[in-house]
């Protein structure tokens, strides 16, 4: 496989992260945030930890992403 | 007499989301969302249609456009409306440009909807606000050129000279028995400190520059 090769999957695999569950865990977090400021304060503490753990979920794919791309020589 | 809502426009390709954050903002009593989109050619002339006072930003829209190359003419259509950029991504790069390009914040699509209802509001007064993520990349891309470190650390160099060799990341932490992203670091580093925006122009700039030899 040739560098260009590489660069066009990593790109690719970059794509679809970036189209796919990066927005839907996006979506997610904001439809949980909506809910936990309407329902009581039991529960919103427990939707806000939930918002947290998707909120870390998508911080580490945010930072594997750039990682992959970082990792790949700039178009020549 | 109240306080008028502020009208704010979702540019945004991803349905999901922009259905989400629209009904995020529109629970709020003082925020308005009067148009969404996400074509890029719709951008400025809704936004001048609906009299928008803050436009939520995706910087990557429908068939890969990049929304940053709108901030700008959208600006000079409308001097009063805000950009709240609003991205996946907080690379140097995408941070360095939405900022040339005028933005007036920047958040990133980790945060809570808390945090971005108060960015609305921010960017609405006209205040600027930015992910705590960002902070640093912000204040080091508003620090002057020439008060920005610019000295190379010895490893920065050893590390700036591998990569000039070709070696990739991962061969050059086990050359320099260091982790991957430790030899990660060192390269935003060398890229921050010589004010360019890639290892291809790090690496020129450095043989020019005479830090390192070239291969």
């Amino acid at each position: 496989m040739t560098g260009g090769d590489r660069a066009d999957q990593v790109r690719q695999l970059a794509d679809r992260l970036h189209d796919g569950p990066i927005q839907v865990l996006t979506a997610v977090n904001m439809r949980l945030g909506m809910l936990r400021r309407r329902v009581d304060p039991a529960l919103a503490s427990q939707l806000l930890e939930v918002e947290q753990m998707v909120g870390m979920a998508l911080a580490d794919l945010r930072t594997e992403l750039e990682a992959l791309l970082a990792d790949e020589p700039p178009p020549s | 007499m109240g306080t008028r809502a502020v009208r704010t426009m979702v540019v945004e390709d991803h349905a999901m989301v922009a259905t989400a954050l629209a009904a995020a903002l529109d629970a709020e009593p003082d925020l308005e969302v009067v148009c969404m989109t996400g074509e890029a050619s719709s951008v400025i002339p809704l936004a001048l249609e609906h009299e928008v006072d803050v436009v939520v930003l995706d910087l990557r829209l429908a068939g890969g456009s990049d929304a940053t190359d709108l901030i700008q003419p959208l600006l000079e259509a409308n001097p009063d409306v805000k950009v709240l950029v609003l991205s996946a991504a907080s690379d140097d790069h995408s941070v360095a440009r939405a900022l040339d390009a005028g933005c007036h914040g920047y958040l990133v699509k980790d945060q809570q909807v808390d945090e971005l209802v108060a960015g609305v509001r921010s960017v609405a007064r006209g205040e600027a606000v930015f992910a705590p993520v960002l902070l640093n990349r912000v204040l080091a891309h508003l620090r002057p050129k020439n008060q920005r470190p610019t000295e190379l650390s010895a490893r920065e160099l050893e590390v700036l000279q591998l990569l000039a060799y070709g070696a990739a990341t991962d061969d050059i932490a086990a050359q320099l028995y260091l982790s991957v992203n430790t030899v990660r670091n060192h390269i935003q580093n060398v890229i921050g400190k010589l004010g360019v925006h890639s290892r291809l122009e790090a690496v020129a700039h450095g043989i020019r520059a005479g830090h390192i030899a070239a291969p």
